[in-house]
């Protein structure tokens, strides 16, 4: 998410500043009695008082717009997952890169018995582990559930994270 | 924590890229929105099958053209100095290059590099029980310097342990070294895979 928004950004800020150059000379050119240089205002002006607002042509183009403009907006709307998980407060900021937690904490349970494959997923304040077990769901829950405690424990992260363990037998 | 997760200088420049997009996406989203309820007749049939640059807007230019157009350059003049200052911003801050230690002594000149000071951060880091591998990046200015750490910790390692260390320790020894009153650290653990 945040690789996308620096494209946007840098997309964004091109286009502001590139389009603000190019009206400054377009006005400029305009008010010498010259023609357009890279914008065919003329036309533009031409088609904006020719088409109206119930045009395919203007509806197809404010439709563009709203979709653009959504679509944006719902990509700042939804939180991206954090790079870090935070630890307790201290002398300075720390804290745990999420996706080697991820890695770590599929590790921890994937290497617990009965388990064939393991991946974990971390939100804001939650972790998720899928456990892919070749034993019996019912007794494998609660090793699993504590296997991955214990390792956040061991990492200052228990209780700053929520663990649910989903277990799946494995089709054999 | 003030910040919501360790991430070092970029924080401020994604919180502005959020600020902008987010803005700039509900301008277009209320322009359009706004074209396509005028198209579907939301304000009247007769406003649906007006041409898209009014008669009454045009004609009120028209009759301020004195102003109009200077006015519609100074606005663009305006986007064009925020486009600018928003991407320079996505080339993030240089990080300062020395820390002249002159004023605190006589008759001779004394330069520290922040970033020899932070490599030699890095090397001390390392040596530390359970750390695989460091990295040290110093950001800000002279007055308020951020140092940004990155460290890599093998299985096993106690990572409170660790961080006290960092702390008491390794980030002291930094500090004295630049003669800063205070430094505004960050660290970032990575738990690295058994080799």
């Amino acid at each position: 998410m945040r690789i996308v928004n620096r494209v946007l950004a840098v997309a964004a800020a091109l286009g502001l500043a590139a389009g603000g150059v190019v009206v400054i000379i377009e006005i400029a050119l305009a008010s010498a009695g010259r023609g357009p240089w890279l914008v065919p205002h003329d036309s533009w002006y031409r088609s904006a008082r020719t088409n109206h607002w119930d045009s395919s042509g203007a509806r197809t183009l404010f439709l563009a717009l709203a979709l653009a403009g959504a679509i944006m907006v719902i990509l700042q709307v939804v939180k991206p997952r954090p790079r870090s998980i935070p630890l307790e407060p201290g002398v300075a900021r720390a804290g745990v890169a999420r996706r080697s937690l991820e890695r770590a904490l599929a590790r921890t349970v994937g290497n617990e018995t009965g388990v064939a494959t393991a991946t974990a997923r971390i939100r804001r304040r939650r972790a998720r582990v899928v456990a892919a077990t070749v034993a019996p769901p019912d007794e494998l829950r609660p090793r699993l559930e504590e296997a991955a405690h214990a390792h956040l424990r061991d990492l200052g992260l228990d209780g700053r994270l929520r663990v649910a363990v989903d277990i799946h037998p494995r089709n054999k | 924590m003030n910040r919501q997760a360790v991430t070092g200088a970029s924080t401020g420049v994604d919180r502005r890229n959020r600020f902008g997009l987010m803005f700039l996406g509900l301008v277009c989203l209320g322009m359009g929105a706004y074209g396509l309820a005028r198209g579907w007749g939301a304000f009247g049939d007769p406003a649906a099958s007006d041409p898209v640059l009014v008669e009454s807007w045009r004609s009120s230019f028209t009759r301020n053209r004195a102003w109009a157009w200077p006015a519609v350059a100074l606005v663009a003049l305006v986007l064009a100095l925020v486009g600018l200052r928003w991407l320079r911003a996505q080339l993030g801050t240089a990080p300062f290059t020395r820390v002249d230690l002159a004023h605190r002594e006589e008759g001779g000149l004394t330069v520290v590099r922040p970033a020899g000071a932070a490599r030699a951060l890095a090397g001390d880091i390392e040596t530390y029980r359970g750390v695989a591998g460091a990295s040290a990046r110093v950001t800000g200015d002279p007055e308020t310097p951020e140092i940004d750490l990155r460290v890599d910790v093998v299985k096993g390692c106690n990572l409170p342990l660790l961080r006290n260390r960092i702390e008491q320790e390794a980030l002291p020894r930094f500090q004295r070294a630049l003669e800063l009153d205070a430094v505004d650290a960050s660290v970032e653990f990575r738990l690295t895979a058994p080799g």
